[in-house]
């Protein structure tokens, strides 16, 4: 299926409902579904105008909002390929990206716009401010004709042992997930608020998602979200646990936060372990956990169906067949990327027999639902033959609320952790941390055990897609 | 709407946002109010409410004393003419 044909059919479902929320300084806009579509073929004949009969790469650098969800799908349409990158980068970092990804337009951020030109790293008439990349669409060009098999965005990679990768998501891989929800389980009209960032694949999938569900969502992002949250009644969050976490220690001195808690029924988190604690303090509200397993090689939803249940990441989803061989998960289906851009050796060897290698380790109950207990690629071998997932370690130790960032590696035979308290990181801090660790290795084989705690005063490295670098 | 205004601005929407008291130009997001990352966004939206303008997120690093936000604030305004 086409994103093309994936749209209309939400256009027709639709009709006039509102599907969106634009906020701006303050103030909410409900959105039609009419409107949303107008503004998004808007975009999609601004980029068919601007990328003549060449089907193009459109690199986005901005923050999540309403506008980078619309030039996103306009971006698609037009038969041109997105590239969203994250805006936060370095300025090195991001012109890599761009000369290394062969991008031959930006659509930034005033900011970034600005900046971009001066650097020369591409003609200013290819940079543009992704508020103004719309036009009537009698001034607009002629899409492209485009297949199933074509390029619709490219992403980077979350490897978390390297450089990053570049993804080919195709027009198929793009519309899997969503086929399963807009035929069988839609209409269910709830305000969501979305926080993930559009530049990893579950901001995008779950952004289409929620709209072909037939609810209305908000774009949000790291720098709005509780100032929203406090102010609109919202449904569903789809957000990091990190996040939820922050929303329920607010409540008990937030009345607006506490309040809006009361109007949520579900949270879907992603992107980390979502911990005990931070379910039990939503079945305490009646808040229905989601979750969800997928990586960008997948585009995103690999499982993720059925009730919550503790420790899952849900069921595996219809639209691919998942099987675990010498205990990594391997995943086959229209759902998987026909592999990366300029790099064969590594789609080779992410592809291998057919099935997309993972690089994680799982298991599937009887029930069908799909357990993460680690990251193959990662896991520390001790010299007596002990694996140690440091995944599952890490885990543990962001229950300690002292610890912002930590990474765990294996060194001289021995389990250590880079632990990173925040910039306003102290010695009470460190003791706090400390203590629990030495609490936190009594309930651990000797083998697991942290031998070696260092103390960083910067973040740790990340990725181009924020994760953190091995 | 000149240096002193924004400064004053900016010293209500802090106080605001993180129910801190006797903020001044000197005082340090960190080291004296302690400041989360989770809680920064959330100041970076109400000053955007307030100023009614843009502040990416990535000029946070940049960012020590509430007078270094009164600058920031007070360049993204003269840029925005």
């Amino acid at each position: 299926m086409l994103f093309r044909e994936l749209f209309s059919y939400h256009a027709q479902v639709m009709q006039n409902k509102i599907v969106a929320y634009k906020y701006e300084f303050g103030e909410f806009e409900g959105v039609s579904c009419e409107k949303f579509h107008e503004d998004c073929y808007r975009a999609e004949a601004f980029w068919a105008r601007e990328s003549g009969d060449k089907r193009v790469r459109i690199a986005m650098v901005a923050e999540n909002s309403y506008t980078y969800l619309v030039q996103l799908f306009g971006i698609i349409l037009s038969g041109n390929t997105a590239v969203p990158i994250n805006q936060n980068l370095s300025r090195n970092d991001l012109t890599g990206f761009i000369k290394e990804l062969k991008i031959d337009m930006v659509a930034a951020d005033e900011d970034w716009a600005e900046e971009l030109a001066q650097l020369n790293v591409l003609s200013k008439d290819k940079i543009f401010n992704i508020e103004e990349t719309s036009c009537n669409l009698k001034e607009g060009g002629k899409s492209k004709s485009i297949g199933e098999d074509d390029l619709s965005v490219i992403l980077l990679s979350s490897g978390t042992s390297g450089k990053s990768k570049a993804v080919h998501i195709s027009q198929r891989n793009l519309t899997i997930s969503s086929k399963r929800i807009s035929f069988e389980n839609r209409d269910c009209s709830e305000k969501v608020m979305q926080v993930i960032p559009i530049y990893h694949i579950g901001g995008i999938i779950l952004s289409i998602e929620e709209l072909m569900r037939g609810n209305a969502i908000l774009i949000s992002n790291a720098k709005y979200y509780l100032i929203q949250f406090a102010n609109f009644a919202f449904d569903k969050l789809l957000l990091v646990p990190a996040m939820a976490q922050n929303l329920f220690n607010k409540a008990p001195d937030r009345e607006d936060i506490n309040e809006g808690l009361n109007n949520v029924k579900s949270m879907l988190c992603v992107g980390a372990p979502l911990l005990a604690e931070t379910v039990s303090r939503m079945r305490a509200r009646n808040i229905k956990p989601i979750v969800y397993y997928g990586l960008t090689e997948a585009t995103g939803t690999i499982s993720g169906d059925g009730e919550y249940k503790d420790g899952a990441c849900g069921k595996i989803c219809p639209h691919n067949e998942v099987k675990i061989v010498d205990g990594e998960i391997l995943v086959r289906g229209e759902n998987v990327t026909s592999g990366y851009i300029n790099n064969d050796e590594a789609t080779r060897e992410l592809l291998e027999g057919g099935w997309l290698h993972t690089g994680d380790l799982g298991k599937i109950d009887e029930d069908g639902y799909l357990f993460i207990i680690g990251r193959s690629k990662n896991i520390i071998i001790l010299s007596n033959g002990e694996n140690v997932s440091p995944e599952e370690l890490e885990s543990k130790l962001y229950e300690c609320g002292e610890i912002e960032e930590t990474m765990v590696f294996g060194e001289n035979d021995t389990v250590c952790a880079k632990i990173y308290c925040g910039r306003d990181s102290n010695g009470e801090k460190e003791n706090t941390v400390r203590e629990f660790v030495r609490n936190m290795n009594r309930s651990l084989p000797t083998t697991k055990k942290i031998k070696e705690i260092i103390f960083v005063n910067e973040e740790l490295p990340k990725s181009g897609v924020g994760k953190i670098k091995r | 709407m000149d240096r002193e205004e924004i400064l004053e601005g900016v010293i209500e929407v802090v106080e605001k946002t993180l129910k801190a008291s006797d903020v001044d130009e000197d005082t340090f997001m960190q080291d004296d109010l302690h400041i989360e990352s989770l809680d920064f966004y959330s100041l970076l939206a109400n000053l955007e409410k307030q100023f009614k303008i843009r502040i990416p997120e990535r000029y946070l690093a940049e960012v020590e004393t509430v007078g270094d936000i009164a600058d920031l604030v007070s360049d993204i305004r003269s840029k925005k003419g």
